[in-house]
């Protein structure tokens, strides 16, 4: 009924006729042809008189009604005339004007209008920033328009933080992109094609879920320009340098509501790495969001060099991406990459070790292969209306070769040690989930997630002396050869069916009921090569692992959340049931627990920006099987580890409280997190050390053991300029036994920065960060050291067509009465003509040639003062070609 | 100079065509009243509407005679959230204006609503005359380096014998002298870059050339507003007929 009325009001138009005009004429063009549909103001030249206008008929005819001795300035105009303008007083009587417009050629031009007053709309969960708003046009890719946001950073890791909280995923249009990979986005996604970005809070890849599950997802869509899609686009870029230095990369998209199809590729030698190991393992993804909870095995990739820094360095990638709609109820989307990694690094160290006052020189260089084939397929089914199965399959391969060559120095011991090794591992893992939205109050969610995977790690150590001595039983040879072979499996299946009854708008209740089982096998052995080709194995000298764990928690949990216009509580409270059952060395070990676990959420919304987060959890993590582990195992050429068959559970109060303020209007940004945890149980290393000799056990300590953490973020812009302020403190306090002396130990570190940032359209533009730290640990040893990093970075265009950028970073390190700075260098020349499609550019990395950057770290065993060798200067041309 | 320009204009007609057609891109925000989005929440209506018009976009092509106006939605939409951003932006119809006989033609799209053969014919088109009593203030704003106009028309309608007044509020400007803009609102010496009535507005976000308008006049059943008014008070009771007998299979 209601619609049927609209329909009418809609229509119902009054009809108003003009009467008794007193100017009247015929518009021509130059040819005498009326000129139809012509505009006609007539502008008083007096204030309180209104404007009078007409439009031209067919045959050109104007009539205008004015007001009496009223000077008028008329303005005749149609598309594709010049506009003339008269000047005309009003009589009583008609008069009679025909006015003649001459043509023009100009065309119009394409013309995008940004309206200032709504760049940020946020409801709800999801905040969208039209991207012309804040940008320039200079933008090249996707990274540089999103620095350019309020509130929104991009790390060198190419991870996007917004409001303090990093976004765990990248969609485009809604849909996967590579599984999420934010850097393989935020890198190659060209700025051109971006209309709009998303950040949404608590995302759910089923739209009917998001009313009763809160993910706490954050994830990032990108929305692209109409014009952009139906059509492949994308860039091509080639590029050569001194010293052989090459970059190769293809970025190619289509997008079509049904299909759409995303190609990177990538070659290059100048250290640009196209993927994060942390885009390695969400891409990997397979693992449910609804059993976040639960401790994810992500140990596949903990051989991943995260060090950034290389002399040497070889990418190589090769991705696909699809997503695709087979019918209105079945939508499918996958990747596939293969990716190949070659780097070297070299490093200089002094280490200090406390305890016995010995002093270490070592260098050290390595080579990292790293070869990776990722498949991932995910199927969403919607069978019917409120009914939704999503499949995932993951499936990873890969191997990775490490080399190193190490000389060690100290007064006890020189060695020169060659080590390599070489781990294959697989992950499969899939999973399938139910949701259904039986009637407006009950749903429901089903999980069984699944998941496989097995890692081989040999490694071999030689070195001209005995290594490790009085650890190892070495027998004496000339050379020294230690052989280790490791092997795990891991195999789980988790299980999880949720129910969800909405009593009410504001009442909800979620009632669970699921299950985690692992099973994982862990071995390992060592043994002697010796020169007259016989091997002693170390397994009798209690060196070897064999063990096999069978772990499992049932649980059952309620939650209630209520929902009041500006207030949300969310009480859950779980009941777990432990057992973790190891075999080791023809025992078994059973353990048994059963814990309540409770976590508290609420949310205040204080006005319409301001928004106040606090988060009670109490958790329980157990053991890994590698800390099971009795046997000795070599961790390195001077560390031996072995594990515990005693350690249970750490047991963790964790306690956040979150305030944001985002004003967009008055362009303030302001994130404050304060977070205090307790352990009443952890576990903690028992480390003996002799010379720069260790070994490395961990045990369980029931003495609580706090940490504290403090951060606040604060942008605002005025005028041109944007201020930013973060300031960050921290505490931990943790014991440790050190050659059998317990004690506690405190770390704090203290860290802000402070910068501007301009934002003009036309002028050149410039950032300048400053940012201090400190840091203090007190304890066995007491030792201090700070540092501070200044970056300045300058944009700006010349001749139209030509913009150069570059980024200057100085850092200086204090330690120990001793100063080290380094700085490095960057800058681009770019010259790009819009209407061209091609860019060219010229890069230059590390352009000061500086060779390594100096770091400082220490524990209670001792400090470190140590040099990374980085690549040298490159100098690139390279060539861009947009389609 | 005569023949300079009558070369010119030779010239443009031979190359200029591509001149002729316009393509103006709109966006359109609607603002609720808080009541009334309260009151639609409990039917789980409106929940979304204003966010799905902000997401829809508005097109329209144009020569100097003839104007062709459509919306397109977001696509995720499902068939209660079409119809309520129908209900406010009239996304579903196409809005053809004819500057040169003053008309306002307007017609259903035949995919995504069944009305048409609901009323008992295949197609149904709406005439409905120009605005042409604008009144045009002294105010003016600039948008993206354009003058605008403000321009004002209040429109009375009775319905059910109580009469209600609506104002229409739109920015124009001469320097695209054009007579049209969004939706049935045109009929000013200048292309409309915002208009606003009641809760909708509508904003102009592009202007580009376009090389050929493919649409074309609509056809079918003429009917004049009054005719409209007729024919839906008549099928009045029989939608509401109908609503009942689908409530009872309920």
């Amino acid at each position: 009924m209601n619609r049927y009325k609209f329909f009418i009001f809609i229509f119902i138009l009054i009809y108003h006729f003009s009467h008794s005009q007193n100017l009247s004429g015929i518009v021509n063009d130059s040819l005498n042809k009326p000129v139809s549909n012509a505009s006609i103001i007539a502008k008083p030249k007096i204030e309180n008189a209104k404007i009078v206008f007409s439009i031209t008929d067919t045959q050109g005819k104007y009539q205008l009604n004015l007001a009496e001795n009223v000077t008028y300035e008329i303005q005749f105009s149609s598309i594709g005339f010049l506009t003339q303008k008269i000047e005309f007083t009003a009589l009583s009587e008609m008069v009679n004007k025909n006015i003649k417009l001459q043509e023009k050629i100009e065309n119009l031009e394409e013309v995008i209008i940004t309206y200032k007053y709504t760049p940020v709309v946020v409801k709800k969960d999801t905040t969208t920033f039209k991207v012309s708003a804040f940008t320039d046009g200079n933008e090249r890719k996707l990274k540089d328009q999103l620095k350019k946001l309020p509130g929104v950073e991009v790390t060198s890791n190419g991870e996007i933080i917004f409001q303090g909280r990093k976004t765990s995923r990248l969609l485009v249009e809604n849909k996967s992109f590579f599984g999420g990979g934010t850097k393989l986005g935020v890198e190659n996604i060209p700025a051109d094609a971006v209309e709009e970005i998303d950040f949404i809070d608590n995302f759910s890849d089923v739209s009917f879920m998001k009313d009763v599950n809160q993910s706490e997802e954050l994830v990032i869509n990108i929305r692209l320009k109409e014009d952009k899609k139906n059509f492949v686009f994308g860039d091509l870029k080639a590029g050569v340098g001194l010293d052989q230095n090459y970059l190769l990369n293809a970025s190619l998209f289509y997008f079509h509501p049904d299909l759409s199809i995303s190609y990177i590729g990538d070659m290059n030698n100048i250290g640009e790495n196209v993927l994060t190991t942390e885009d390695i393992v969400r891409m990997g993804g397979g693992y449910s969001q609804y059993l976040k909870n639960q401790s994810k095995n992500q140990n596949l990739y903990q051989f991943t060099q995260k060090n950034s820094d290389f002399v040497e360095n070889k990418t190589l990638f090769s991705g696909v991406n699809l997503n695709h709609n087979i019918s209105k109820k079945t939508e499918t989307s996958g990747h596939a990459f293969f990716s190949n990694n070659i780097n070297r690094t070299f490093e200089i160290a002094q280490m200090n070790y406390l305890v016995a006052d010995v002093k270490e020189q070592r260098t050290q260089k390595s080579t990292t292969e790293n070869l990776l084939g990722i498949i991932f397929f995910k199927l969403n089914f919607e069978p019917e209306d409120k009914i939704n199965y999503q499949y995932h399959f993951n499936l990873d391969i890969g191997e990775m070769n490490w080399e190193s060559s190490i000389q060690s120095e100290s007064i006890a011991s020189s060695n020169v040690l060659n080590q390599n090794r070489k781990t294959p591992n697989y992950k499969l893992s899939q999973f399938i989930e139910r949701h259904q939205k039986h009637s407006r109050r009950k749903t429901s969610t089903f999980v069984v997630n699944h998941s496989k995977e097995k890692k081989t790690p040999s490694s071999q150590w030689s070195s001209n002396d005995i290594f490790l001595q009085g650890f190892i039983p070495f027998t004496e040879d000339d050379i020294y050869f230690l052989k280790q072979i490791k092997e795990s499996n891991h195999q789980s299946l988790d299980g999880l069916f949720k129910f969800y009854y909405t009593l009410n708008s504001k009442n909800q209740f979620f009632f669970n009921v699921g299950m985690n089982y692992h099973h994982d096998k862990y071995r390992t052995s060592e043994s002697q090569l010796l020169s007259d080709g016989t091997s002693m194995n170390f397994t009798n000298e209690n060196f070897g692992n064999d063990l096999n764990q069978y772990f499992s928690d049932f649980y059952s949990g309620i939650e209630y959340k209520l929902n009041l216009n500006r207030f949300v509580f969310h009480p859950s409270l779980f009941l777990h049931t432990y057992r973790m059952k190891t075999f080791q060395n023809q025992e078994s070990n059973i353990l048994n627990r059963i814990y309540f676990e409770p976590n508290i959420r609420t949310e205040f919304t204080l006005g319409s920006n301001k928004k106040l987060n606090f988060q009670y959890k109490l958790s329980n993590q157990f053991p890994k099987i590698e800390q099971l582990a009795n046997g000795f195992r070599v961790e390195s050429f001077n560390t031996l580890f072995s594990g515990n068959s005693t350690l249970t559970n750490e047991q963790y109060h964790q306690n956040n409280i979150i305030f944001t303020n985002n004003d967009f209007q008055n362009d303030f940004l302001l994130y404050a997190l304060a977070s205090y945890n307790m352990k009443s149980k952890s576990i903690r290393n028992d480390v003996i050390i002799e010379n720069i000799n260790q070994i490395i056990t961990p045990f369980l300590t029931q003495d609580n053991e706090t940490n504290w953490f403090l951060t606040t973020s604060c942008t605002k812009k005025i005028k041109k300029i944007q201020y930013k302020f973060t300031a960050m403190a921290n505490g931990i306090e943790y014991f440790q036994k050190i050659n059998d002396n317990y004690g506690l130990n405190v770390r704090n570190s203290q860290n802000f920065m402070l910068g501007f940032r301009s934002l003009f359209k036309d002028l050149p533009n410039f950032e300048l960060d400053y940012s201090h730290g400190f840091n203090q640990l007190k304890g066995f040893q007491n030792s201090e050291f700070q540092m501070s990093n200044i970056v300045l970075k300058a944009d700006l265009v010349f001749w139209k067509y030509f913009s150069y950028q570059m980024a200057y970073d100085y850092t200086i390190n204090h330690f120990e009465g001793v100063s080290n700075s380094f700085d490095l260098l960057n800058a681009s020349l770019v010259y790009q003509n819009d209407k061209k499609p091609y860019l060219l550019e010229l890069k230059a990395l590390n352009l000061v040639n500086t060779s390594n950057k100096v770091n400082n770290s220490f524990s209670n065993i001792m400090t470190m003062s140590q040099a990374t060798f980085i690549l040298p200067r490159i100098i690139l041309l390279s060539f861009q070609y947009k389609i | 100079m005569k023949i300079t320009s009558t070369v010119l204009f030779i010239f443009l007609n031979l190359f200029g065509i591509s001149q002729e057609n316009f393509l103006f891109e709109y966006k359109a925000s609607l603002k609720f009243d808080e009541e009334i989005v309260k009151l639609n929440k409990q039917y789980g209506l409106m929940e979304n509407t204003e966010e799905d018009v902000a997401n829809s976009k508005f097109f329209l092509e144009c020569n100097q005679k003839e104007s062709f106006f459509y919306g397109k939605y977001p696509k995720e939409l499902n068939a209660v959230d079409i119809s309520m951003v129908n209900a406010v932006t009239q996304c579903d119809k196409l809005v053809y204006t004819s500057a040169d006989s003053l008309i306002v033609l307007f017609q259903k799209d035949k995919v995504t609503s069944g009305i048409n053969s609901y009323y008992g014919h295949d197609n149904l088109v709406v005439k409905n005359n120009m605005i042409s009593n604008w009144e045009i203030t002294q105010e003016t704003k600039i948008i993206e380096g354009y003058n605008c106009y403000k321009a004002i028309h209040v429109q009375s309608e009775t319905f059910n014998n109580k009469t209600i007044t609506r104002t229409i509020v739109a920015w124009f400007s001469p320097d695209i002298p054009l007579p049209f803009g969004p939706s049935k609102y045109s009929g000013l010496p200048g292309l409309i870059f915002e208009v606003s009535e009641g809760q909708v507005k509508f904003m102009l976000t592009k202007i580009a050339p376009l090389e050929k308008i493919e649409l074309t006049k609509p056809t079918g059943k003429i009917l004049t507003v009054k005719e409209l008014i007729d024919l839906t008070t008549q099928n009045a009771n029989k939608t509401i007929e109908l609503y009942k007998s689908l409530k009872k299979n309920n």
